[in-house]
């Protein structure tokens, strides 16, 4: 939805003004703009107004009267990257157990929300916004059924400033199809089977039973019998209805397959995370339309057989197999705590052949467009939400740094817990007499 | 469909990597054991922007002579014997192979010996996994050495092996002759044991904090100048019993005498310290502290002590130690003069340290030729190999990369690794071999379905990992990381 300027003061009044910095319009003129969904124009002029992009152009571009213009001239300028698929917020030292709040117990937790968990202070928000990763998805992650996810920009008070989109997905954790006989398995591979197999009847035991229960409450509707809310059931109805995709976590070919196969069986809109093994099934992923978030790039091949860079050459195989696909990293606490490197990921790739402008969507037009908010994010365009990265090169490369960021058209502090140390321990005495030869963190130029 | 039995049969062909194909089809009696690559006597890299990483830095049109393993020559204006073997580097950039000063890669059954918390006895000597498809993997992104380390769960763990990729060679002729012998310490929460274990374990082990940790290593080099006094006055006339030998003292006796150097596992700034200050009143020179990811706060007196740094990049808030884990760690280290490098710890990372070297650049504005040091000359210095290894410097071994651009980029790639003179990876040749590869895989396939079919079904599902090949880290006892 479009801002206007009405609604805009009226947030000014209701103070909720967001932390970082407000300039109701703003034009960023000279650089190299990269609007991603189209070709690149040197000597751009990107104007925000009121946290909306209102223009995206050359030179000639009208610079609206009163806009603070800042020369970016010799830099670049980017929509900001999407990170599809992770816990941030939810967790934030995952070794200390009072910080953690991505797993409940239980296997089936439809109607969980990460939206109301998600802690706006975590330090490791700032830290993925320094490099650009300007908007997350964040979902719980714990058993077969998990909850439901929200989209967010990484600034703002509270969860009801940030918020793009929330119930985005339906989050189920395909079980593991297969059974391991490694030390650190203990169970024998009769009890593994049965545990698989339990866990999937538990899974379609689940959906089965919504569907029911959304039959008895449109029965109920009509002027039928009365049937108690279940809460856990009522969090499926947008799945069942269409109107929420089923986010399936799954690497491996069999679960990949397996799938697919429940996708088609109960008709729901799925999309793929994780999606290692999905070059193996392309042709059917991408007959049927179905999206693939990939996690991780920069892993090991599963198998000791495969070839080295097998997980480098997932995202050239989906795209040349016509599969929608995007790029993410490892949904955990760990991957979350460098979102940073999301970027990398997608240079590797493109490093083993992704063409280098695709490998650039993955992580920005493609996350939108899979997550259904292609019309507010993802690239530069006029009436797109103002989240905009300026950088000093190409954001793939690591030798390049992110200098200033836009969210929702407000400047941001990049400043993290990070460069603070860094500033704090940089200007710490010396004993040997030199001078520094480090340069300030970007936070601090 | 194929690749359904092919992952039936998964296990039956694990570790099958293309150099060792050439070995099967040429019909090797050990097909596991591949064939050495052939050192061919003359070797000149032509016209190639080379980072020597030692004092002629980069230099652009550049060429390197190599001869029977040895770099020898190193410039601009040098000619191609005659019957070398030539690499056109036109395009290409040339750097040494790059050194992975902390790796858990190459190492069967275990990485931490979890019965007692010193175990300086042990060793990695004894279990290096010549096997594992982890060393094609890293050679195939540029790394030729690396140092493998026992775990983090003991004060002391035992004693360290530096080995290169010369992948396809038996555990003996990994290591490298001559080495500096080292012993790995841990401090912190892991030889706390703090994030893993049950509740009974936690309350009972010792120790189960750092002042704990500091007075158990204490105790021990105490014990140890107890020892070497016993055997120096035994020694003298040699006259009645001589002491009864202990190997774990003797390990601590080496590091006492120099002959043995410690790689500590270190993340807070006041167990470095405390490490440096116990070591200093035992005279002892720590070598290196490795992860070290608050050694920026004590960088100062780490120059003063001389220890060198060896870094994770960016790692942190996995738990609490490294909350204030920095990626500039690397580069307030070496802007005080800590020779500074980064390392793995992991499998995946040891395929691509020349993206963690961009990140000093990135992180701090470390110039591109010392960033790079950070993976090649520096983690040498701090394995005191830098004599042989760690930059392309006549009368050095000739272990170097050819990559398509500057290694710095993320959109380059290892074209070929070479060690001592020999190409162990080229990834024409990889590329090439891989329809060879599968060719020979659907043979087994199906030759183990022709004997399902004959005896029950398999009962081994598709994807299990071979035990070998479990990715160890530092405090694996069981499972966990770093």
């Amino acid at each position: 939805m479009k801002r206007n300027r009405f609604s805009f003061v009226l947030i000014l009044a209701l103070g909720l003004l967001t932390p970082a910095g407000f300039a109701a319009t703003t034009a960023l003129v000279g650089g190299s703009v990269h609007p991603v969904s189209g070709p690149v124009i040197e000597n751009g002029t990107v104007v925000l107004e009121d946290g909306t992009i209102t223009a995206v152009g050359a030179a000639d571009v009208a610079v609206p009267a009163g806009a603070e213009r800042i020369d970016v001239s010799g830099l670049h300028v980017y929509p900001g990257m999407i990170a599809a698929n992770t816990v941030l917020g939810l967790v934030e030292v995952n070794s200390v157990p009072g910080t953690v709040d991505d797993r409940e117990n239980g296997e089936l937790n439809p109607n969980l929300k990460a939206k109301n968990a998600i802690n706006p202070d975590s330090e490791l928000i700032p830290v993925a916004r320094a490099n650009g990763v300007l908007t997350v998805l964040t979902a719980t992650i714990g058993g077969v059924l998990s909850g439901t996810s929200v989209v967010w920009n990484l600034d703002g008070w509270t969860s009801e400033d940030w918020t793009i989109k929330d119930n985005v997905g339906l989050h189920v954790h395909w079980p593991s199809m297969t059974t391991q006989s490694g030390r650190w398995e203990s169970r024998s591979e009769e009890d593994q089977k049965k545990a698989r197999g339990k866990k999937i009847q538990s899974l379609t035991d689940a959906f089965e039973n919504a569907k029911a229960y959304k039959k008895a409450r449109e029965s109920m509707a009509d002027g039928g019998h009365h049937h108690d809310v279940d809460v856990r059931w009522e969090a499926m109805l947008p799945a069942l209805r269409g109107e929420m995709p089923v986010f399936v976590h799954a690497d491996e070919y069999l679960q990949i397959e397996a799938a697919l196969d429940f996708a088609t069986d109960q008709e729901i809109k799925i999309i793929l995370v994780g999606g290692r093994d999905a070059p193996k099934l392309a042709d059917r992923i991408a007959a049927e339309g179905v999206p693939v978030i990939i996690q991780d790039v920069l892993a090991t091949p599963r198998r000791s057989f495969e070839p080295y860079d097998a997980a480098y050459t997932v995202a050239r195989e989906l795209q040349a197999a016509g599969v929608k696909f995007c790029i993410s990293t490892a949904g955990n606490g760990f991957g979350c705590a460098n979102l940073r490197n999301l970027p990398y990921h997608a240079a590797m790739a493109a490093a083993f052949g992704l063409p280098k402008d695709e490998a650039l969507k993955a992580v920005t037009l493609y996350p939108a467009e899979i997550l259904g908010v292609a019309d507010r994010l993802g690239s530069l365009e006029t009436g797109k939400d103002a989240n905009i990265m300026v950088t000093t090169g190409d954001p793939l490369e690591i030798t390049s740094n992110v200098i200033m960021a836009w969210i929702a058209g407000n400047r941001i502090d990049l400043g993290t817990r990070h460069t603070r140390l860094y500033e704090k321990y940089r200007n710490r005495p010396r004993t040997d007499g030199r001078e520094t030869k480090l340069a300030p963190s970007p936070a601090e130029q | 469909m194929k690749w359904r039995q092919l992952s039936i049969t998964a296990l039956a062909c694990a570790v099958l990597a293309p150099s060792a194909y050439a070995a099967t089809a040429a019909g090797d009696p050990n097909p596991w054991h591949a064939p050495r690559p052939d050192r061919p006597d003359v070797v000149f890299v032509k016209n190639a922007t080379v980072w020597t990483c030692g004092p002629q830095g980069k230099l652009s049109n550049c060429n390197v002579l190599i001869k029977k393993g040895k770099i020898v020559e190193v410039g601009q204006n040098i000619t191609a014997p005659k019957d070398a073997v030539v690499i056109d580097g036109a395009g290409k950039h040339v750097t040494p192979g790059m050194i992975d000063p902390h790796s858990h890669t190459a190492i069967v059954g275990g990485v931490n010996e979890g019965t007692n918390t010193i175990t300086a006895e042990v060793r990695i000597q004894d279990v290096v996994n010549s096997e594992t498809i982890n060393i094609y993997r890293q050679l195939a992104g540029g790394t030729t050495t690396v140092n493998l380390l026992h775990g983090s769960a003991n004060a002391i763990g035992g004693q360290n092996c530096v080995i290169k990729l010369r992948y396809g060679a038996d555990p003996e002729e990994l290591k490298i002759k001559g080495v500096k012998p080292g012993i790995k310490f841990a401090l912190g929460e892991n030889p706390k044991r703090s994030n893993w274990g049950s509740d009974e374990e936690k309350s009972s082990h010792y120790p189960s904090t750092r002042p704990g940790v500091e007075q158990l290593i204490h105790e021990r080099f105490t014990s140890a100048l107890d020892y070497m006094a016993q055997w120096d006055a035994w020694k003298k006339n040699k006259r009645g019993m001589p002491p009864r030998r202990d190997l774990q003292l003797e390990a601590v006796a080496e590091v006492i005498r120099g002959e043995r150097i410690i790689h500590s596992h270190a993340y807070r700034q006041d167990e470095i310290l405390m490490l440096m200050r116990l070591m200093d009143s035992y005279d002892v020179t720590i070598a290196s502290f490795d992860h070290v990811l608050e050694g920026y706060k004590v960088a100062n007196e780490m120059a003063a002590h001389g220890v060198g740094g060896t870094c994770f990049t960016d790692w942190w808030a996995y738990k609490f130690e490294v909350y204030d884990a920095i990626p500039y760690n690397g580069a307030l280290m070496w802007d005080r003069g800590v020779v500074t490098s980064f390392n793995s710890d992991s499998s995946e990372l040891a395929r691509r340290l020349n993206y963690e070297a961009a990140k000093a650049v990135k992180y701090g504005g470390v110039p591109e030729t010392e960033a790079l040091k950070f993976v090649t000359l520096n983690p040498a210095i701090q394995l005191q190999v830098d004599d042989r290894i760690g930059s392309l410097e006549a009368g050095k071994d000739a272990d170097f990369v050819v990559w398509s651009g500057s290694p710095l980029s993320t959109y380059t790639i290892c074209e070929q690794t070479w060690v001592d003179g020999r190409k162990y990876f080229d990834r024409k040749e990889d590329l090439a071999n891989r329809e060879a590869l599968a060719a020979e895989r659907q043979v087994l396939i199906d030759k183990v379905n022709a004997k399902d079919k004959k005896d029950e079904a398999p009962t081994k599902d598709a994807d299990a990992k071979a035990p070998d090949d479990w990715e160890y880290s530092c405090r694996d006892l069981g499972r966990g990381q770093h």
